[in-house]
């Protein structure tokens, strides 16, 4: 079996949707080959068109969308748009397996997880039950699954996203298939987990001598990963090439703009020295959800005036807890926040207008923090009326202003909905609505994740802009380490509830670390195509996610440290 | 398991609280209705003079608050009081009617409810095809049919036309099963036709609504084949709506089944309800309305549970 | 030949039937051809057998409740009257033939003043749980609807009656405060069985214990009843072994039982399927006159209505035929505008048919000055099927006239407090009373409590007092002819009609030559009355 024998060949492939009442092309002609134990990444930003080329693959089209006739897919000698559903059928999880996203969605909460990985082999009948049920078992073992004799046999919730997204990866593997499309596997992991599994997966791919098709948004991982990157932009290619050659020399400046992402660095601002008070100061707060455990954990850390406060950690860690009772949604069980130096009301219905104006917040899912049946005038305008009170000319000009403030044409945006707005117009349509209140303090919870990076980058910009003029404060809640190095001032890192370390940023990304900073920082995928191998190399195929975390020594200097 | 005891207590709870609250409006529009009890039970013949000693006797001289809260201390302790009319006691009265009503609403959910979940899950395997079309027609016909007239086609063709089968459903004590299913056939197929309908298409529609999600789709990428795709991964995952239909189509067969006793002449509580508004015998109303209600939030009930149960997050806690 | 062929088979059926007498089987047998010893001969093959004993008879009964009740005095379902009737007895009853026959009572006399009434009892007469019947019985179940504290409805039949009294040798005394000479039929009143008394004077009407043709086996009602022979009943008849009474309110699923041979018999068939189920050669549908009545009194003393113009105006203004074959569909008797129906004894043959007449009605009703006026007539849908059609219906045929009549429909429930004896002109629908004094003392005497007209007429009054004293038949027939004009020509109450009872049987369920019209089901007594031809 060579490296050089062709397993998927793609040619002039169009897939097209349809939506208003007409067949709209979605991919339009991409070409495709892909050898035996060749991994491929796929990378483009969002609309790009990667996962229904991944689909397609598969010879799968997904409800609403066609593969034309005029498209092949040829997968090891056979031609899928011809042939019968029955033979597609055959093919999938046998000799060409998928891998999704989101494991945790993927996998069918009514049913255990190696009755799952076991149904593709009983079904094409190539291995007896308890035959598949150990080499699933053995599949988890070489994935690096704790328990591995063990963790089959739990439903998918009780297993952790890290985890499930090695266990789909094992499914997929469960026939031995000639190809693997991995649809963003570790999008939706911490960063301490995804170093886990994509060492897990390149181990198994290596092992195995799978092909794959890689599909990501993320540059960095797939350096990791692919022999060969193909640039996608919106359904056709830009450009394809070996992974190297791709990094150092990208030829489209589509592909150099997508390389260029980080550059934007907000200069550091640092604290007043004069004794004012901070803006916002958060002592001592612990806090639970209604009878449940303690979420927050003796949390304190303060903003200043015209900063960023960037607090990050995995998920779970209660970056958005603490907002929560900043804003006052959950009042503290313990501890107070303080607001230039006075307290503040615990609960929101308890504070003034004025202290509410204070402090507003910009949302995720710009998607459902606006109501799609609504005007933008409107939305923005409604809290423009309620904090201000302005009404009639006066309103409209303060809308006006806002749109001009967050780069939107008034004229242009001022009657239209949200639906009718792209993901980065409707989060700068959130952006303009906590303006509206004339903060001092403004939540950002993860405000770019949901955004392809350049349009993230923009967002960026916006807000440091902002930030400068309207002399504002952020909370920047975020998992993202980069959107870190470029907009904090300061940083918190949290784990558990409990802040594990604070300081300016630049203290923060300069060793000694404390040491769950070190691995939060150290697990971030850079654009050298050797920067895994080296991380494992020098920490240990064991002694990466959750297992590193476990070593994390109470006795280290830093640990102890950390109380403020 | 604690969580699950908790649940079902709270929800005893609210709906003592709802029986409560459906006791008194049922007391006051009883109370609103022209006429009184003492005028029913004498129809056109009575005169001043024995209405007036019939009310003293049934004691409806006294405020209608004073009557109420004596009931409701009798009812507390299951204890329905008498029929104002016959002076029998309430839960003889309507006791035989209720387990008929229970038997009549059991033999139709035998039969319905297997056949609209495997009919709802093969019209979703099928769905968009002419079974389906055909299908959707069907059962639109029988959900929009008044449930008396589908009983009359029934009778018109199993009772007259072929004689297969009694168009009326009556019950003697010495009668054995078999001759007791094939006596209530009839009504029983009367509200599995009524019932099925309701089932079948909110089978469907829970098991389209899953056809979406990612583990459908990973399945079908596994080369799953379709039937074991809703089978066996999309119906799991269907039961709670399912089984809250299921619950509101049960509760519907006890509580909402009048016209079919009508029509076929069977001994239910329906129609013990029916007769007793008409006589204004205020006990049996309000026992009969108090059961209904209690039916509806114990099969409420059950279906929270039920969806609890097959909830494999909640079944298997972490 | 064929076709007289076919005459004879209808002829055979019809004798079979009972339909046709000996008399016109001969006639027309011999004018198909056919001799007299051979029609005699065919006469006595199929002309009705005599009655066989044997078979469970089930009823398709309406009109039965789950509040239904054994207590006499609060008898008002149908079911109910059904059940008394099986399982009781009676002083004295109404025959097939419409004629006063004995019962309990063997025979009973009056003194001449007819103030004292005195009933033998028969010594046969015995109670299902064993016990003869006795005067003490009598008397207790007669005092159940005496004095202050009754509830029973029947409470007013027996209001005249000052004493009764055990004479000691197996006969009771009734003494009258005034004369009566309709007594002996008053004591058929469904409301009147007689059950066992208690030691203290009271009665056990609550176990179902009678003297009646049938013993009560089990008893659920709203539901039905089942019933055994009683054997060692004192009457003639109770041809079936066993009786099963089935409560089928819907009247479809009533019909649909008979049709389908689930039941041998079906009281209240719907008049308007009556054609369709005549026309099914499995059923026999009775249809028999009845003491039953519509009518619709007026206030006789409230404007307008206190003009006897605007009275004859308004009955003269309804075409009674027609309302008799579109409401009825046929199964009823015109009115007359007195409240004596055919069914009922002494009915006066000569008095003239009341016919529409729009002209006279109009000019009565302009002479009375009502021209361009409107009257209400109150009805509602529970009064009888298609009541507010009649009223409509009338309300067309005033028109004819220029009389306008504004048919104002009410609510069933509380008709008879809110509308019956309020509103100055409302429909009513009245059961069978055994005799016409009973009926006119109930609504037409100036002091009835439901005296619905308010109708006042002295020479009525004094007639129907004489009547009530007067033994002789022939002198009471023409007292009760005379007050029938009177009330006709001067009376509030418009009568459109007398509604028939109609119910059906299956073929092999056999009665006698006539039906008693007291009630449905031959008077309620076709258990006892009816057999099955095997």
């Amino acid at each position: 079996m060579s490296k050089k024998d062709v397993l998927l060949k793609i040619r002039n492939l169009k897939i097209q949707g349809y939506s208003n009442e007409t067949w709209v092309d979605i991919i339009k002609g991409v070409d495709l080959t892909l050898h035996r134990g060749e991994v491929m990444g796929l990378i483009g930003e969002s609309g790009a068109g990667k996962s229904t080329i991944g689909a397609a693959a598969m010879g799968y089209a997904r409800d609403g969308t066609r593969i034309t006739e005029d498209s092949t897919i040829e997968f090891d000698g056979m031609e899928l748009t011809t042939a019968t559903e029955e033979e597609r059928r055959a093919l999938r999880g046998s000799r060409i397996a998928y891998v999704a996203q989101s494991a945790a969605a993927s996998f069918n909460p009514a049913h255990k997880l190696i009755d799952q990985h076991t149904e593709a082999p009983l079904q094409y009948r190539i291995k007896k039950r308890m035959e598949a049920q150990e080499d699933a078992v053995d599949l988890y073992r070489r994935l690096r699954l704790p328990n591995p004799e063990e963790i089959g046999f739990r439903y998918p919730h009780q297993v952790s996203g890290g985890q499930l997204q090695r266990a789909m990866t094992a499914m997929a593997m469960s026939c031995r298939p000639d190809l693997i499309i991995f649809d963003e596997p570790t999008t939706a992991l911490d960063v301490t987990t995804q170093i886990e599994v994509l060492a897990a997966i390149r181990d198994i791919v290596d092992q195995f001598n799978t092909a794959a098709l890689y599909i990501t948004h993320d540059l960095a991982v797939v350096a990791q990963m692919a022999d060969t990157i193909k640039v996608l932009l919106k359904g056709e290619e830009v450009e394809e090439a070996p992974t190297a050659q791709m990094l150092d020399n990208p030829k489209e400046d589509y592909t150099k703009s997508l390389w260029a992402v980080r550059s934007f660095t907000s200069p550091q601002r640092y604290r007043p020295t004069d004794g004012t008070p901070p803006l916002i100061s958060v002592k001592n707060v612990d806090a639970s959800y209604t009878g449940g455990e303690k979420v927050l954990d003796d949390v304190s850390f303060d903003i200043y005036e015209g900063m960023t406060v960037a607090v990050v950690g995995e998920s779970g860690s209660g970056k958005s807890t603490t907002a929560r009772v900043i804003t006052g949604l959950l009042p503290p069980s313990k501890g107070e926040v303080l607001f230039k130096g006075e307290p503040f009301p615990p609960d929101y219905r308890q504070r003034s207008r004025e202290e509410l104006r204070q402090c507003q917040m910009i949302y995720q899912m710009a998607d459902t923090a606006l109501n799609p049946k609504v005007r933008i005038s409107e939305i923005i305008g409604r809290p423009a009326q309620f904090y201000s009170g302005l009404r009639g000319v006066k309103l409209k000009n303060r809308v006006d202003e806002l749109l001009d403030l967050i780069e939107l044409e008034p004229s242009q945006y001022y009657n239209r909905y949200p639906p009718e707005l792209s993901g980065g117009q409707k989060q700068r349509i959130g952006i303009a609505r906590a303006l509206a209140a004339e903060p001092t303090f403004i939540v950002c919870d993860e405000v770019t994740s949901a955004l392809d990076q350049l349009v993230a980058e923009g967002i960026l910009r916006l807000l440091d802009r902002l930030q400068d003029e309207l002399k504002l404060a952020y909370m920047f809640i975020t998992h993202d380490l980069a959107t870190v190095r470029s907009i904090a001032d300061e940083v918190v890192v949290m784990q558990h509830g409990k802040v594990v370390e604070q300081g300016p940023k630049e203290e923060m990304f300069t060793p000694p670390h404390h040491p769950y900073t070190d691995l939060l920082l150290s697990s971030v995928p850079e654009m050298d195509p050797n920067w895994l191998t080296t991380l494992l190399e020098e920490r240990g195929v064991d002694n990466v996610g959750d297992a590193a975390l476990a070593q994390i020594s109470p006795d280290d200097e830093k640990v102890a440290g950390t109380k403020v | 398991m604690g969580d699950i005891l908790k649940l079902v207590g709270q929800r005893l709870g609210f709906g003592l609280g709802i029986l409560l609250v459906i006791s008194l409006i049922i007391f006051f529009m009883v109370e609103l209705l022209p006429g009184d009890m003492a005028q029913a039970v004498l129809g056109q013949g009575a005169t001043e003079e024995n209405l007036a000693a019939l009310r003293r006797e049934m004691g409806l001289d006294r405020p209608a608050l004073v009557r109420y809260f004596d009931w409701l201390g009798g009812a507390i302790f299951f204890d329905f009081g008498s029929s104002a009319i016959t002076g029998e006691r309430v839960s003889a009265v309507i006791g035989q009617r209720f387990m008929n009503t229970l038997f009549l609403a059991a033999y139709a959910a035998v039969i319905a409810v297997p056949i609209a979940i495997t009919l709802g899950v093969l019209v979703a395997l099928l769905r968009n095809t002419l079974f389906d079309r055909v299908a959707n027609v069907a059962t639109l016909t029988s959900i929009s049919s008044p449930e008396f007239f589908l009983g009359y086609i029934l009778i018109l063709f199993f009772a007259v036309k072929w004689g297969m089968f009694p168009s009326i459903a009556s019950l003697s004590s010495g009668m054995d099963f078999g001759e007791l299913l094939y006596r209530t056939f009839l009504p029983a197929l009367t509200l599995v036709l009524v019932v099925v309908a309701h089932m079948m298409r909110m089978t469907r529609a829970a098991i389209i609504n899953l056809l979406a999600s990612p583990y459908i789709e990973m399945a079908r990428l596994k080369g799953v084949p379709p039937w074991r795709v809703i089978v066996r991964h999309a119906l799991p995952n269907a039961w709670a709506p399912i089984i809250n239909v299921v619950a509101l189509n049960l509760a519907y067969l006890i509580t909402g089944v009048v016209l079919v006793e009508v029509v076929f002449v069977y001994p239910g509580i329906g129609q013990a309800l029916v007769d007793a508004v008409s006589k204004r015998d205020f006990p049996v109303v309000q026992a009969c309305c108090l059961i209904f209600a209690a039916t509806f939030i114990l099969l409420n009930l059950a279906a929270d549970v039920g969806s609890i149960l097959t909830n494999p997050r909640l079944r298997h806690p972490k | 030949m064929k076709k007289d062929q076919l005459m004879l088979d209808r002829l055979a059926d019809a004798a079979r039937e009972g339909k046709i007498s000996r008399r016109s089987f001969m006639n027309y047998s011999m004018a198909a051809g056919m001799t007299a010893s051979a029609a005699t001969g065919l006469w006595g093959t199929h002309a009705k057998a005599e009655p066989k004993r044997g078979g469970t008879y089930r009823v398709g009964q309406h009109d039965g409740n789950s509040s239904d009740t054994l207590d006499p005095g609060l008898l008002q379902s149908n079911f109910e009257i059904s059940l008394v009737h099986t399982i009781r007895s009676f002083l004295t009853m109404i025959n097939a033939d419409g004629t006063l026959g004995p019962d309990l009572a063997m025979e009973w006399s009056a003194t001449p003043d007819a103030k004292e009434w005195t009933f033998v009892l028969n010594p046969n007469a015995t109670f299902h749980s064993g016990p003869k019947v006795t005067a003490n019985d009598v008397i207790a179940s007669m005092n159940h609807h005496r004095g202050d504290d009754t509830t029973s409805a029947a409470k007013a039949l027996l209001t005249s009656v000052e004493e009764i009294r055990d004479n000691g040798d197996h006969s009771v005394t009734f003494v009258m405060s005034g004369p009566n000479a309709d007594l002996p039929w008053l004591l058929t009143d469904y409301h009147l069985p007689i059950c066992p008394a208690n030691e203290d004077g009271t009665i056990n009407w609550q176990s179902g214990d009678g003297s009646g043709p049938y013993r009560v086996l089990e008893l659920d009602f709203g539901v039905g009843a089942t019933f055994e022979r009683f054997e060692d009943w004192h009457g003639e008849g109770a041809y079936f072994d066993a009786l099963e009474f089935q409560v089928i309110n819907d009247p479809n699923a009533r019909q649909t039982a008979l049709i389908t041979g689930d039941v041998d018999a079906a009281s209240l068939l719907e008049n308007r399927t009556l054609a369709l189920l005549e026309r099914n050669p499995d059923i026999e549908v009775d249809n028999v006159a009845s003491g039953q009545a519509i009518t619709m009194p007026m206030h006789c003393d409230t404007a307008p209505f206190d003009n006897l113009d605007v009275r004859m105006a308004l009955k003269l203004a309804i075409d009674r035929e027609d309302i008799v074959e579109k409401i009825t569909y046929g199964a009823a008797t015109v009115g007359n505008d007195f409240h004596h129906s055919p069914a009922m004894p002494y009915f006066p043959e000569d008095i003239p048919q009341r016919e529409y007449d729009p002209e006279q009605a109009g000019a009565l009703w302009r002479k009375a000055g009502m021209e361009g006026q409107t009257v209400t007539l109150s009805t509602a849908e529970s009064i009888t099927t298609g009541a507010v059609d009649a009223a409509i219906l009338y309300s067309e045929h005033a028109r004819e006239a220029g009389i306008n009549i504004r048919v104002q429909r009410e609510p069933n429930d509380g008709y008879w407090a809110d509308v019956w004896l309020v509103k100055p002109w409302c429909m009513v629908t009245w059961g069978a009373r055994p005799t016409p004094d009973v009926m006119y003392t109930l609504a037409y005497k100036s002091d009835a409590a439901w005296n619905e007209s308010r109708w006042q007429n002295d020479r009525f009054n004094e007639l129907l007092l004489q009547g009530k004293g007067e033994l002789d038949d022939v002198k009471r027939a023409e007292i009760y002819a005379e007050m029938g004009r009177i009330s006709r020509d001067d009376g509030g109450t418009v009568i459109p009609y007398f509604p028939n009872f109609v119910y059906g049987r299956r073929k092999h369920t056999r009665r006698g030559e006539h039906l008693s019209p007291a009630w449905q089901m031959d008077g309620y007594r076709h258990a006892s009355r009816w057999w099955f031809d095997t």
